[in-house]
């Protein structure tokens, strides 16, 4: 070959990816800056929907700059970042006397927190939408998100029809309107089909406790707790659901209820870990596992498992190969809001933005399936609608999942963070440490087990196996101390990692002598 | 004077941007983030976790079975190379150094599609009789640690078969003759003669694998490997400002590298004299006949066979519709390729590559030059150190590396390096010190075959040095310079280590991050990684291409010195 053309053709190569690169659209007359974790369906739909929206209503060009540092972690670092420096440059302070200015446990008189809860300090972005309910009220109570008065001006949506402020114990919005509520997630199960129709008996999945069936060894995936908010967040619910089934009022409940209920819970989570054959890194690779038939089942947010069931409807012709199944009694509904943040610059754009995303045109986007009247361009976003007057049958005839009503399903379940919304962080470092780091000792255990006959059989066995790592009444003290240095939470989750192995082993001997 | 300062120069940048990260990331480890005090609790925890001790295990057992792997498949091929003549041997020779642009972890993306329950080794046995899709047989569960292996061996054996190639291709055929005629048989003459004289090659290649598979991220993060110290050390990145723990494991990391390095170096280096005396190269090569030429192919075809297979999965998942129980995909599509070369982060990261590949090539180019010519034609005092320095690199791992330019922004007057601002100038010098050693041994290979008369016949006529610099010296290290600058440019296109540790801001990403990023992407997330994977590899093999239609082949950066 011609050596000059053979030096051309990387050249030429490198051309591919800016030729094919779609035609920038035309210039907008202003822009609305939002940061967000969302994917690009997302990005994609509302961008173009509230470009249509803008014109029809404000009158002009308006498009949006999305911001994508990364994840959810990505976005709040990056915040941190830039909310310090602007502060420090417009109040003059150093890092030390500015270094409480976005505490929000400093007295209401440090004078940091108090400049800065005063000031305009600005990262040069106006909306933060996604993240979760849980990060936007960390953000709002940093002083990053400020009203964006939406209750005063539309009071009607967020009557209890159409938008209650708690859903299953969850907020839903920000009384002090610094965010509300875009959409609804749950947490639950990804199941395949055919896994599931190959088990003996065939078995269907219907609760988190379906995780723990001996059949599923093996079968299971679950992601890394520590390294998954999604994740964590449904072992919470695993907990939750168990303590709640123990209690005979779970809104009073005593402390031998909850001690039983908190055991029952890491039992089945240690079950669930005892059934898996592999433990991913993040909630959506755990899904992928799923999706591709590598397990039968592994514990996820509902969009995930809806997303990759889209794709395998669309690449196999109409058959999607897995589905998300709401386990019963076992997870409430969470929102993932939108807030206006501190100092944004074009602060009625932003406003606008989320006042679109709340409308019924913007809560449309959602759920409806591509091309329906109102419905997103291109992709089916499977996410649901907050809005209550979004789930009615005219509406549900133009859904991609017209069966699923968060406000009907809710009723089952009721989450009460006072339980073990403190220990939140705990969770995940003892799933860590005395389930996911010893699993190999868990597994032969529960091998054992099965294989004598299933607990019952070999109930000492089965007892050693379900020795709680921490106990109901100490869990806060022991998650104080963990927080106490770095270096201690290491030795703490070595230390519950020792425990479990031996107890673990001893289980597995005993299930051997058939005791 | 000049001379005197470019040298400081040149040692000043090797001290600050080499040793420092290196010295940063080590003092991390042993500091407390509460107090800012010495701890040696990090590293003791990072020693006494069972977890931690098994990632260190695991990771020396894949380096240690790569290395072995990696020496079982280059050797015949090394052997083959060096010692025979058979028709289509060029092209044999540029198929076997092709794993240089299928980078390790992009082959594990092809190994899911291939490997999984209902992939096409389990639809090819089905449809042979064995086996039925109620039990498919799982064979990546409890296998990913073989999968890396073969992953990593396949994708690293061009180092082993080059430097391995090059030792026999200078071995001296009079001693096996000797060896003949003293009645050696053939065994005794492998024991005593051919290994004994390879140990050199075979250390010089063999600590390059190992090193590189011991630390290597991608591959093991890829196939979802977490009891290995690298993607632990990955793992505990987004908190490494308050738990020292990684840079504790990096610490442990580098003592068991830098130990294997002198181990290794005594074990096989010992003979490193009997390679000086450079043998009768290229003499004595045997001529195939029609049989032993088959033969010949059927060695390089099944090893680049293998070698491509995860690679050619890629390309499959690439166009492929749909791939569920079945040897092949259902259908075909361009979607994901177009969606792949369309989306919108594609082309930044392409760019933000080539700016960040393109100034690191440009630094190692400047810098290993010179370090070539200080140790080939001036040798000032300490030329030995800057050499050795220089190629340093190759011996430290990538994520040691990385983890210390990391750690440098927290040092004082080193502020504006933060890579969350801007990663470019971090990214930039990784990329080049990582890939300086490749640009020095192809350097110093053009000036050790460039006759000093030359420019001593220049200088003599008075030219002045710059003059001989543009006249002389350039024109001839130009096809050397060109092979050492597109190898270093086309692994730096494909850097893993530092650019998914250094490159924090979604905008700032390479390529090599995005493609991570796209595989985390619900739906056709991975088919879309595929397709962009599959782009990357066409344009490093065209780089490749280019590189050897400049002149000298790549593998005469290793044969040289």
């Amino acid at each position: 070959m011609n050596r000059w053309l053979l030096v051309c053709l990387p050249v030429l190569l490198l051309g591919l990816p800016f030729a094919l690169r779609p035609a920038p659209a035309p210039e907008p007359e202003r822009q609305v800056v939002v940061v967000t974790p969302h994917g690009e369906a997302i990005r994609t739909e509302f961008g173009a929907a509230f470009a249509a929206w803008a014109r029809r209503e404000l009158g002009h060009e308006v498009g949006v700059d999305w911001r994508t540092p990364g994840g959810t972690g990505d976005i709040v670092r990056y915040l941190d970042d830039r909310f310090g420096e602007s502060f420090r440059a417009i109040s003059g302070m150093g890092r030390g006397e500015a270094r409480t200015f976005n505490d929000p446990k400093a007295p209401a008189d440090d004078p940091a927190r108090r400049a800065f809860l005063a000031s305009a300090a600005t990262v040069g972005i106006d909306v933060f939408f996604g993240g979760g309910e849980f990060e936007l009220r960390n953000q709002a109570n940093k002083g990053y998100l400020v009203d964006a008065g939406l209750q005063r001006e539309h009071p009607e949506w967020f009557a209890p029809g159409i938008m209650p402020q708690t859903l299953s114990g969850e907020r839903m919005y920000d009384p002090d309107g610094r965010y509300y509520g875009a959409c609804i997630s749950a947490f639950g199960i990804a199941v395949h089909h055919d896994r599931l129709a190959a088990l003996d008996p065939p078995g269907a999945i219907a609760s988190w406790r379906d995780l723990t069936d001996p059949r599923l060894l093996g079968a299971v995936v679950i992601a890394d707790p520590t390294r998954s908010g999604a994740v964590a967040t449904a072992c919470e619910r695993v907990l939750q659901s168990e303590i709640s089934a123990a209690c005979a009022d779970p809104e009073h409940p005593t402390p031998a209820e909850l001690e039983r209920g908190w055991a029952a819970g890491w039992d089945v989570l240690r079950r669930m870990v005892a059934n898996a054959s592999w433990i991913s890194d993040g909630a959506s690779r755990a899904v992928r596992a799923v999706a591709r038939g590598d397990a039968a089942a592994g514990m996820c947010i509902d969009f995930h498992a809806r997303a990759e069931a889209e794709w395998t409807s669309i690449a196999s012709g109409g058959r999607p190969r897995l589905a998300f199944v709401v386990p019963a009694a076992g997870t409430s509904f969470s929102a993932d809001p939108i807030g206006l943040l501190r100092g944004a610059p074009n602060r009625e754009l932003g406003i606008a933005f989320i006042r679109f995303v709340l409308s019924p045109e913007g809560q449309r986007l959602w759920n409806y399936r591509p091309g329906e009247p109102g419905g997103p361009r291109r992709y089916a976003i499977r996410r649901l609608p907050i809005r209550r007057d979004l789930y009615t049958p005219e509406h549900l005839a133009h859904a991609s999942d017209p069966e699923v009503d968060p406000y009907r399903d809710a009723a089952r379940f009721t989450y009460r963070a006072k339980l073990t919304g403190p220990l939140f962080p705990l969770i995940a470092m003892l799933t860590r440490g005395a389930l996911l780091d010893p699993r190999e000792e868990l597994g032969a255990a529960w091998r054992a087990i099965r294989d004598a006959g299933g607990p019952q059989r070999v109930p000492q066995a089965a007892a050693a196996l379900a020795r709680v790592p921490v106990a109901y009444a100490d869990a806060a003290a022991v998650l104080a101390d963990a927080k106490s240095h770095p270096l201690r939470r290491l030795e703490l989750l070595r230390g519950w990692g020792e425990a479990a192995r031996a107890q673990y082993r001893e289980a597995e001997r005993l299930a051997r002598e058939g005791r | 004077m000049l001379r005197w300062s470019a040298y400081a120069v040149v040692a000043a940048i090797l001290a600050v941007f080499l040793l420092l990260p290196v010295g940063t990331a080590v003092a991390a480890g042993f500091t407390d983030p509460a107090s800012g005090g010495f701890t040696l609790g990090f590293v003791r925890e990072a020693v006494l976790n069972p977890v931690y001790r098994a990632g260190l295990g695991n990771a020396l057992l894949i380096a240690a079975c790569t290395t072995l792997l990696a020496g079982a498949i280059a050797m015949p091929a090394a052997w083959l190379m060096a010692r025979h003549r058979f028709a289509g041997k060029g092209l044999a020779e540029v198929l076997l150094l092709a794993p240089l642009v299928l980078p390790p972890f992009v082959g594990a993306l092809g190994f899911e599609a291939v490997l999984g329950r209902h992939g096409a080794l389990n639809a090819l046995l089905i449809g042979l009789g064995i086996g039925d899709w109620a039990h498919p047989h799982d064979w990546l569960a409890g296998n990913r640690f073989a999968a890396i292996c073969i992953i990593e061996a396949l994708g690293l054996y061009p180092f082993l078969y080059l430097t391995t190639a090059a030792s026999i291709a200078r071995l001296d055929p009079a001693l096996l003759e000797a060896a003949r005629i003293g009645g050696a048989g053939p065994l005794t003459v492998l024991r005593r003669v051919w290994i004994p004289l390879l140990r050199p090659g075979l250390f010089a290649g063999g600590v390059v694998v190992f090193v590189w598979a011991f630390t290597e991220l991608g591959t093991p993060l890829m196939l979802g490997y977490d009891r290995h110290i690298a993607v632990q050390v990955f793992a505990g990145l987004a908190e490494a400002e308050k738990n020292r723990l990684p840079f504790a494991q990096v610490v442990v990391m580098l003592v068991i590298a830098a130990g294997a390095y002198v181990a290794a170096k005594a074990l096989f280096a010992r003979h490193e004299r009997a390679l000086a005396s450079k043998g009768a190269q290229g003499g004595g090569l045997v001529q195939l006949d029609g049989r032993g030429t088959a033969l010949a192919w059927l060695l390089v075809g099944g090893i680049c066979g293998l070698a491509a297979a995860p690679h050619a999965a890629v390309a499959v998942l690439a166009v492929a519709q749909d791939w569920y129980r079945g040897v092949l995909p259902s259908g075909l599509t361009t979607l994901h390729l177009s969606d792949a070369l369309a989306h919108p982060q594609v082309v930044p990261s392409v760019l933000q590559s080539l700016k960040y590949s393109g100034l690191a090539t440009a630094l190692a180019l400047v810098l290993g030059t010179y370090v070539a010519w200080a140790s080939t034609r001036w040798r000032p005092p300490g030329w030995r150190a800057l050499d050795l320095v220089a190629m340093l690199p190759l011996a430290i791992p990538g994520i040691i590396l990385a983890f210390g330019y990391r750690a440098m922004p927290a040092l004082p007057g080193f502020g504006w390096l933060d890579p969350v601002r801007d990663p470019t100038i971090l990214l930039a010098v990784a990329y080049g010190i990582r890939r300086l050693p490749y640009v020095v041994r192809a350097a110093s290979a053009g000036y050790e075959q460039t006759p000093v008369a030359l420019e001593e016949a220049a200088a003599i006529c008075g030219a002045s040095g710059w003059l001989r610099l543009r006249r002389i010296v350039l024109p001839l290290l130009a096809a050397s310079l060109a092979a050492g600058a597109i190898l270093a440019f086309s692994f730096s296109m494909l850097e893993v280590a530092d650019s998914l540790i250094l490159a924090e801001r979604r905008e700032t990403w390479p390529i090599t991050k995005v493609m991570f990023g796209l595989t985390d992407i619900l739906g056709n997330g991975p088919a879309i990684a595929c397709a962009f994977a599959t782009w990357a590899m066409l344009f490093l093999a065209a780089a490749f291409a280019a590189a050897s239609a400049l002149g000298r082949g790549v593998g005469s950066n290793f044969k040289a010195g």
